[in-house]
């Protein structure tokens, strides 16, 4: 909560950030989360329902931001995503599939529906995800992974995938050229980055890369503790002071249950 | 393409994303239920939706019988009802009302394009509701984890209109009775004494025994002294009656509950949600349904909804189908539950019926005129009390000469029977304007929605057609515009609001279509109708704890052990609970990554 943070000055600001997952299903979404959040991958997923709201704290120079992550749960699939899911957003993750073409169609419909129904001012990224499908495998052992204590995570999945498409090489697995997808990207305006959930490539940096492109003093001025609430129309806040905290825990229950 | 769906059996399917039916949603997927939730309208929220501004005149058009005659062959079951359910349906924008057809004009109106473009800044509530800080509602957020979903706001005040222009802030506390400058001593005294006596177990005491019906206006006056106007501001503006004929026990009743609720989380009784309030908590618990494996199918028509007839009992694949439009499976549930606008006629015979036309014939046939309108400047009124003073100012005067009061964000004005002057039957009724601002999350900076809403008493099927609730209500509106604000410099004539629109909403079937269920037989245990409007006393006050309440009477009928209903069951026998203890899975990792 960001009133905790008030007093202490800009030394260690502590920003809560709402970002939303969206992407056609199987395409990684929830991996990519679980990567970043827990730094763990499983190779056969189930669609996702039960842990759709994870939060994870991570260092920005002098601050900490403090991402909740929505994920959609499913409410995607027959275009029946509520409107509260994007509101107060400030940063969204778009997924596709390297390996499925029609997954980047679903992803650029996703980032219209967020220009449209979302806060203006939320920042956009695009993943690529699933690109050690398409990697030979001596380069999808990236230094994230080396660098933690579970190296299973990387090597417990050699996944049948990865064996079948050596006999075509792997890059015949891509549907989507990266350059076609950058192109996209720049010119919508939005980060993006290749990823692979299961290697952790890309994973953090996308989150690195949203982090610094988030106006942070602009959340810090605009919500008076209001939990990083911005208003549909961006320019919210001045009237916020009478926002109140139904647990009723206060200042303290920030960081014991992610409300 | 059409899309497929994986699953086509489910425990229950939900019909309606009202605030009540969602409640129930999220708490039958919590207790392990695979649950289908289905809406025809393309919005969450149903009769409680939150819209934006463009939805809400999409909303009025629908609602509107200006469509040609032979459209209306066309027209869905549910929307059929809508129309019967809402009537006298009108909107106009004022403001730009030279740029654009006559409203009266058969094509529907469009939005003016500076409207279109905001259109989304908008969050306009069909049930504007305050959420009383105790009570079943807000027990049910916090026990379910939805609070976090959403914002609420404290509702800053509430005034009552005392005639000719004259509005006053009511005392919100003891603290402010104290505070007040115009009341007697003597008057201060009385209304002390009635406030401990209305806060405390007052059921047994002999100043009620025996008045429990008579009309609280009385009661207050006779039995406690009271002022005309100290009488009328509390029976209007504290306990939220609605005619002068509101029974004392249980307005005495919502009194206590809303003066203990005072204080929770500030300096009033009642929260407001945050972008429209209900429309806003129902997409939060269906998220809690959806994450909880729930499958929400929302703007398909249905093409059929059956139950299945065999002989033995429930047949393998659920006792109901159901075929929506654009979806190829059939898709089956053991337990069907449902508004009433869904339900074919056949199956509400029997079914588990809980709406007020049922439980008190005579109750039923409610009527709310309702108003809404988007104006560009606050209602400022002269006598307001600066938000948050200060407790130890023993002598404001000085301080609220000197600055202008700020502009209250989110208040609510009433305007008691016959306060305007007019004395016609239908006019018996308290008219409240509740004032939302950019800090309830509902329009954009510098503009207020007001809601406006009357209870009309038994309104007789004859007095309908002559009943225009624009007519009735416009003049609270334009009362409420053009109160004297304090800087006097803006005495200019208020400007006309952006956008208004005026309706009837009826609060249980029509008699037309209303089928008597058949007590003693019970053909369709597994149909659970929720009625999301009670008979309430207070539209305003009550609504959002009644779906709290109707939705865990109707899970607890459908999750109890023994008699109707058993396809879901609880096996245990043990006392389930509404809400099961919040679990860490929704938590996640808290560590600090660094980098
Ligand atoms: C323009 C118009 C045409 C109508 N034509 C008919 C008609 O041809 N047959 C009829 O029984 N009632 C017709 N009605 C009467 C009226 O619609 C129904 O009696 C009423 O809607 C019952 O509604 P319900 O929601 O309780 O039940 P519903 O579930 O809406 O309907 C009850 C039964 O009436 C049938 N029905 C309802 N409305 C229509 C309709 N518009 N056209 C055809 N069938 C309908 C349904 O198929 C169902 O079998 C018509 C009404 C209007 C305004
Ligand atoms: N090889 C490889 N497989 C991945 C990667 N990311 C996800 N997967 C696999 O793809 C499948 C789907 O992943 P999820 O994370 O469940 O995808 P999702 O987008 O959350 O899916 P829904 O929740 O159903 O919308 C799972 O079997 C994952 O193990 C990746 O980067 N590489
Ligand atoms: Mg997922």
């Amino acid at each position: 909560m960001a009133d905790a943070n008030d007093a202490s000055g800009s030394a260690d600001k502590h920003v809560q950030v709402k970002l939303v997952l969206l992407g056609e299903a199987a395409v990684g979404k929830s991996s990519v989360v679980m990567r970043f959040v827990n730094n763990e991958f499983q190779a056969n997923k189930e669609p996702t329902i039960g842990a759709a709201f994870l939060t994870q704290k991570c260092r920005l120079e002098d601050r900490v931001l403090r991402y909740e992550i929505w994920d959609t749960a499913g409410q995607e699939r027959f275009h029946s995503l509520a409107p509260m899911y994007y509101r107060n957003a400030q940063a969204a993750v778009v997924v596709y599939d390297v390996t499925k073409a029609a997954s980047l169609e679903k992803a650029k419909s996703w980032v219209k529906e967020l220009q449209r129904q979302a806060n203006p001012n939320i920042v956009i990224a695009l993943a690529g995800n699933k690109v050690d499908l398409v990697t030979p495998a001596p380069a999808a052992e990236t230094s994230f992974a080396e660098s933690e204590d579970e190296p299973d995570d990387a090597t417990a999945t050699p996944g049948e995938i990865s064996a079948s498409a050596g006999s075509h090489g792997p890059e015949s697995l891509r549907q989507v050229p990266k350059d076609e997808a950058q192109a996209y990207a720049t010119e919508a305006g939005l980060l993006f980055f290749e990823t692979s959930a299961k290697t952790g490539e890309g994973v953090v940096e996308i989150f690195t890369e949203i982090a610094k492109k988030i106006p942070i003093e602009y959340i810090l001025s605009s919500t008076r503790g209001a939990a990083g609430r911005n208003g549909a129309g961006g320019a919210r806040g001045t009237a916020a002071g009478g926002d109140v905290n139904l647990d009723g825990a206060g200042k303290k229950a920030g960081d014991a249950c992610n409300c | 393409m059409p899309d497929h769906l994986d699953e086509v059996h489910y425990d229950a399917v939900v019909v309606g994303t009202d605030l009540a039916s969602s409640i129930l949603a999220a708490a039958l997927s919590k207790a392990g239920k695979k649950v289908l939730h289905l809406d025809e309208n393309e919005y969450y929220g149903g009769d409680s939706a939150s819209l934006a501004l463009e939805e809400v005149v999409r909303w009025a058009n629908d609602r509107q019988n200006t469509a040609s005659t032979s459209g209306a062959r066309d027209l869905s079951r549910y929307l059929r009802r809508q129309r019967r359910k809402f009537t006298s349906v009108s909107y106009a924008f004022p403001r730009y009302s030279h740029s654009l057809d006559s409203p009266g004009s058969s094509s529907p109106l469009v939005l003016p394009s500076e409207l279109q473009r905001a259109s989304r800044q908008y969050s306009i509530s069909l049930s504007p509701t305050l959420l009383p800080s105790t009570g079943p509602l807000i027990d049910t957020l916090i026990k379910s984890g939805v609070s976090r979903y959403g914002g609420f706001r404290l509702l800053e005040g509430v005034s009552v209109y005392t005639g000719d222009g004259v509005i006053k802030r009511v005392p919100s506390s003891k603290e402010d009775v104290f505070k007040d400058k115009e009341m007697s001593l003597l008057d201060k005294r009385k209304l002390m004494k009635f406030l401990m006596f209305a806060t405390g177990d007052f059921e047994s005491k002999p100043e009620v025994q025996g008045n429990e019906d008579t009309p609280l206006l009385s009661f207050l006056q006779n039995t406690f002294s009271l002022s005309s106007d100290v009488s009328f501001a509390i029976a209007f503006a504290i306990a939220h009656c609605t005619s002068p004929q509101d029974a004392t026990l249980p307005a005495l009743q919502r009194m206590r509950h809303y003066l203990r609720s005072s204080g929770r989380y500030g300096n009033s009784p009642f929260l407001i949600g945050h972008y429209g309030g209900p429309g806003e908590i129902a997409q939060g618990f269906c998220r809690v349904t959806a994450v909880r494996g729930g499958t929400y199918i929302l703007g398909r028509r249905f093409r059929s909804l059956k139950r299945n007839t065999t002989s033995e009992g429930a047949p393998a694949h659920g006792a109901f189908s159901i075929e929506l439009e654009d979806i190829p499976d059939t898709l089956h549930a053991d337990v069907l539950i449902t508004t009433r606008d869904y339900l074919p006629p056949d199956m509400l015979d029997g079914a588990d019926d809980n709406s007020p036309s049922n439980r008190s014939p005579a109750a039923g046939k409610k009527l709310l005129a309702r108003g809404i309108a988007v104006i560009d400047h606050p209602i400022q009124y002269a006598a307001v009390i600066p938000p948050t003073p200060d407790a130890d100012q023993s002598s404001p005067s000085s301080e609220e000469s000197t600055k202008t009061p700020q502009p209250l964000d989110t208040t609510l004005v009433v305007f008691p029977p016959g306060c305007l002057g007019d004395t016609r039957p239908l006019f018996e009724s308290s008219v409240t304007a509740l004032i939302t601002g950019e800090g309830a999350f509902s329009c954009p900076r510098g503009q207020y929605v007001v809601y406006l809403c009357a209870t009309i008493p038994s309104a007789s099927e004859e007095t309908l057609p002559t009943l225009n609730p624009e007519s009735l209500l416009k003049p609270y509106l334009d009362t409420l515009v053009a109160l004297p604000r304090p800087d006097s410099s803006s005495s200019s004539a208020p400007s006309p609001p952006l956008f208004q629109m005026f309706y009837l909403q009826r609060l249980d079937e029509p008699a037309a279509t209303t089928l008597t269920p058949t007590e003693s037989s019970n053909p369709h245990p597994s149909i659970h109708v929720i009625s999301p409007d009670p008979s309430f006393t207070s539209p305003l006050t009550e609504t959002s704890d009644w779906a709290a309440t109707e939705a865990e009477r109707v899970f607890r009928n459908i999750m109890r052990p023994e008699g109707a209903g058993t396809e879901l069951a609880n096996e245990e026998d043990e006392p389930l609970d509404f809400w099961p203890p919040l679990e860490e899975e929704e938590g996640g990792s808290e560590d600090v990554e660094e980098w």
